[in-house]
């Protein structure tokens, strides 16, 4: 019996020792953020250099030794810091984003969605405890501790720092909302409450300080879960002074994108990606017209764009449970490389 | 025989299952033995198989726990989401709903979802747990491609009058009253056992999910749990012996919240079940016996979380039909032949409409000495028509050649399959998830091959078996997000094939000097477990199957002490494509002394579960107790 027991203790190990953890620099490449399998708590980090061959996954974890928790949905990289929000753990994860080394965790959180950084605070939206009270979170990036709270629409998603101001896209939760908000950053007063499309998800400012908004629309079902009806996407700019829409362009009926960003120069707007939503479309600023056929095809769970060469950087996502990948094209949507990432990559931000 | 009772016992078959089966007249030569009137007449079948039996000793020290609790010590994987959570059954690397769960010779699993939660069984509702291993069960049917866990209460006519009353109070403020009681005489018995329990479950547990992984308490998971099962026997005649059995279940659990959460959880789930098992067995000549099983369930699973508004509630039912016959055949063999009917239906918010599901099936099995007594063989076939669609007939063959009286050589092989669950086939289409009506049966094979060793003398046995086993799944159904496919929905497909292979040893060894009794036993399985092909992927291990895991255990009893120290230890194994969870050793140990006390014996016991106080997750985020106490007062009334 013993010896059993003994040889229960003894057995050999087929990994190596954390030992071999570097602290290794990340400042000069990309960050992938895997949002992992809902409920599963395996979110995770990859590193990609520039020009490197090699993608450095869980970098988190390896650095900290411990997981970072439940879906990792965004972050952002403020002053030497990078604020990871973890949705299904409620909370938000902060680490010097040069080594990745744990900082401090911010909590009391309920389904947090987006974050953004600027004059020293901290603000991140989440939908509450099932969409319909949510919110802006304001945090000082100094303490970490809470300062404010921001009423706002149902299931607020993404948000834009800009001139003082915070613009928060309504994403509609479990349901539908159709506005964006411009909220002061300073006393949390709703200015402007702007009409969209079905269902806004992410902003983006241009190079006229105008502001992009993907509005994903949505599938109607009826009791029996029989789809009967469907609101439309939408790509819209809202004049970034008089604050009011000026182009309002229907995408599609049955496809759902959700992410977009700008060019490094600001003059094209890239939107598309999404859960099985094809391909990644283009549009000028100038002349802004939703084309017939994607810059990029393929399906991919999220897009951004390099800001320092415009290449764009593409997150596939294959089945929750392997591992996804990176796609990196340049701007003209030639393929350039491609690295095995974590579970569910879904966000490029640039160190 | 009492004509007024034999009617109400048809009654009970016809409510049951609509069948009436008109009394025969039969011949007074052979008296049915009562000894085995539960389970299967096809259990003795299991030719070559790896089969594990939990001794008494370990039933009766976990007698106030779960079958999860004992099994999590035992010699298979148990994937368990937090203390009292969802706890299913893994064997050889297959996934719960490819390990059928039989209870008194009536597979019980949800066909909802395919599984049982083992969190939900007491351990005091059964007197006989066994465990078999691999795709030997061919004829148990659909889902008995990794292994069986077989169930079953002990025939009460011949045990003595009286009972017994077990209370604990442990850890987590958890209150356990458990009570069997038996009456009845040499022709007709009942027994009764409850289980009651109210637990806090607010262990503590190092949270390794935040910086500094302090200690803290398992929030949210306190839970009720009643269950009560009866057991009829009655004798109605010399070749004719009826059982029954009731068994009802309630849990009412709060769900923990994964240990990164930082949120308040709201998560609340109310199982309610039923199943009822009606067994009448009789032989019309001494070379053949017959059993004639009806049973019927229904459950109810109530889901509820107001933090994200999600409210869903599921119900399922069965009713089964089976006659079942165990004939000698040729010269010292014996056939197994039954046919079974079985209706499954089920609904849920989560559907389209509601699932009703026909099965019909019928299998045959020849278990026969060739060539000589000491060369015993059992080959198996099993055919089943699921709503008028055949399915593949599936088959097993089995040998164990004893050379020596002291060893026996043993091999199996088997070709299984399991039909998809309710939920694969029914749930509805929704903006993340859909079901998927064109889902073929996942097909497995597999085999054994080993050899056992064993030796008894008047103080002492001891056995030794060793087996290399190999498994084959194809058409493995799994759930996934793929855009390309379904749209980014979640759905089920038949999409990889699973590989294992690997060894299991077990050692046993009982010692008895004067007072002191000693019983070792031991089980080491390797298992290499790898998805061949994944769906966008390349070859993966799979998930929550170890490669190395052991159990031990030591008991010792000497006069009026008893000592058992059960040892389990868990190798690493991946939690997904790229990380593993670490390794742990869980051990529990328990004392036990008995005095008397008014003319009764009553059992203190004492429990310290994981003594060596180690962090450990069975499923990746769901914390597990620290170090932590149970103590156990039983009073023994049987006459």
């Amino acid at each position: 019996m013993m010896a059993l027991v003994a040889l229960a203790f003894t057995l050999p190990s087929c990994e190596g020792s954390d030992d071999d953890a570097k602290y290794a620099e990340f400042e000069n490449g990309a960050i992938i953020l895997n949002e992992g399998a809902y409920g599963n708590s395996n979110a995770s980090v990859t590193y990609v250099g520039y020009g490197s061959d090699i993608a450095d996954n869980q970098i988190f974890y390896r650095i900290n030794g411990r997981e970072l928790g439940d879906v990792l949905q965004h972050a952002t990289i403020y002053d030497g810091k990078i604020y990871m929000v973890l949705n299904n753990s409620g909370k938000v994860e902060v680490a010097s984003s040069a080594t990745f080394i744990q900082l401090q965790t911010i909590t009391g959180l309920v389904n947090p969605r987006y974050v953004a950084a600027m004059d020293g605070k901290i603000y991140v939206t989440q939908w509450g405890s099932w969409g319909e009270q949510s919110s802006v979170e304001v945090f000082d990036a100094s303490s970490y501790s809470h300062t404010n709270t921001f009423m706002v629409g149902t299931g607020a998603e993404g948000l834009l720092y800009s001139g003082g101001k915070i613009w928060v896209a309504n994403g509609g939760g479990y349901g539908i909302d159709s506005t964006v908000m411009v909220v002061d950053a300073a006393t949390g007063t709703v200015s402007d409450t702007i009409i969209v499309g079905y269902n806004p998800k992410e902003l983006v400012e241009d190079a006229n300080g105008n502001i992009w908004v993907i509005c994903s629309g949505a599938d109607i079902y009826d009791d029996s879960w029989n789809v009967v009806g469907h609101l439309p996407s939408k790509l819209v700019m809202i004049d970034g002074k008089s604050r009011q829409v000026a182009h309002s362009l229907v995408i599609s009926d049955t496809s759902h994108p959700v992410h977009i960003d700008v060019s490094s120069e600001k003059e094209t707007v890239y939107f598309g990606g999404g859960f099985g939503v094809n391909g990644i479309y283009s549009v000028s600023i100038t002349q802004p017209v939703i084309p017939q056929t994607p810059v990029i095809d393929g399906f991919f769970y999220g897009f951004n764009v390099r800001p320092q060469n415009g290449d764009i950087y593409c997150m596939v996502t294959p089945n929750f449970t392997s591992a996804g990948e990176l796609k990196i094209f340049n701007s003209e949507g030639v393929a350039l490389k491609t690295y095995s990432v974590g579970i569910a990559p879904n966000t490029a931000l640039f160190n | 025989m009492h004509a007024k009772r034999f009617y109400l016992v048809v009654l009970i078959q016809l409510v049951l299952a609509g069948l009436l089966q008109a009394q025969k007249s039969l011949p007074d030569t052979i008296r049915m033995d009562e000894v085995r009137v539960y389970g299967n007449l096809r259990e003795n079948h299991a030719i070559g198989a790896t089969i594990y039996k939990l001794d008494s000793i370990k039933l009766r020290n976990f007698q106030n726990r779960s079958a999860a609790e004992l099994l999590a010590m035992g010699s298979v994987n148990l994937r368990s989401y937090g203390i009292g959570g969802l706890s299913s059954l893994s064997m050889r690397g297959g996934n719960s709903s490819q390990a059928i769960v039989v209870w008194n010779g009536v597979n019980i699993q949800n066909p909802m979802n395919g599984s049982a939660n083992l969190s939900l069984f007491p351990v005091n509702m059964f007197s006989s747990i066994r465990l078999q291993y691999g795709g030997s069960g061919t004829i148990y049917g659909s889902g008995a491609i990794s292994g069986i866990l077989i169930l079953n209460s002990d025939a009460v006519l011949s045990k003595p009058n009286g009972g017994e009353v077990s209370v604990s109070y442990g850890s987590g403020n958890t209150r356990t009253i458990t009570t069997h009681i038996k009456y009845g005489n040499n022709n007709r018995a009942v027994s009764v056992k409850v289980f009651g329990q109210l637990a806090d479950n607010d262990f503590e547990f190092r949270n390794t999910y935040k910086i500094g992984t302090p200690k803290e308490r398992i929030d949210h998971a306190e839970s009720k749990q009643l269950g009560i099962l009866t057991d009829v026997n009655m004798r109605l005649h010399k070749k004719l012996f009826w059982s029954f059995s009731g068994w009802g279940q309630l849990g009412d659990k709060n769900l923990q919240p994964t240990m990164s959460s930082t949120q308040p959880s709201y998560a609340n789930q109310v199982d309610r079940s039923l199943t009822l098992v009606s067994n009448l067995r009789f032989s019309f000549t001494k070379k053949a016996i017959f059993n004639l099983k009806n049973a019927a369930g229904i459950g109810a699973i109530d889901y509820s979380d107001k933090g994200v508004n999600i409210f869903t509630n599921n119900r399922y039912a069965f009713v089964l039909t089976e006659l079942e016959s165990k004939v000698d055949v040729l010269e010292n063999g014996e056939v197994s032949m039954g046919i079974n009917h079985a209706l499954e239906t089920a609904s849920s918010d989560d559907y389209v409409g509601s699932a009703k599901r026909n099965r019909v099936s019928g299998y045959a099995s020849l278990r026969k000495p060739l060539f000589s007594s000491r060369f015993l063989s059992v080959l198996s076939l099993r055919g089943e028509m699921v709503d008028g669609d055949f399915k593949p007939v599936v088959y097993s063959a089995g040998a164990e050649w004893l050379p020596t009286e002291k060893l026996i050589f043993k091999m199996n092989a088997s070709k299984n399959y399991r039909i998809p669950t309710l939920n694969d086939l029914y749930w509805a289409s929704t903006t993340y998830t859909e079901g998927n009506p064109n889902l073929d049966p996942e097909s497995g094979w597999g085999g054994d091959v080993g050899f056992q060793v064993k030796s008894s003398s008047s103080n002492r046995t001891i056995n030794v078996s060793n087996s290399l086993f190999y498994s084959n799944i194809e058409r493995w159904i799994v759930w996934l997000s793929i855009p390309t496919v379904s749209d980014g929905k979640w759905k089920p497909f038949n999409m990889s094939t699973g590989e294992s292979w690997g060894w299991e040893s077990q050692v046993d060894c009982s010692l008895r000097f004067n007072s002191l009794t000693i019983r070792v036993e031991g089980f080491y399985t390797y298992t290499h477990s790898v998805f061949r092909e994944q769906p966008g992927g390349n070859a993966q291990p799979m998930i929550y199957t170890p490669n190395h895991r052991f159990s031990g255990s030591l008991n010792l009893q000497y006069r009026k002490y008893g000592l058992g120290y059960y040892h389990g230890f868990t190798g690493k194994r991946y939690r997904d494509f790229q990380s593993r969870l670490p390794e742990f050793n869980l051990v529990n140990l328990f004392l036990t002394y008995k005095f008397n006390l008014l003319g009764k014996v009553v059992t203190a016991g004492l429990s310290v579960n994981n003594l060596w106080n180690q962090d450990y997750q069975l499923i990746a985020g769901y914390a597990m107790p620290l170090r932590n106490y149970m103590f156990t007062l039983n009073m023994d009334f049987t006459r």
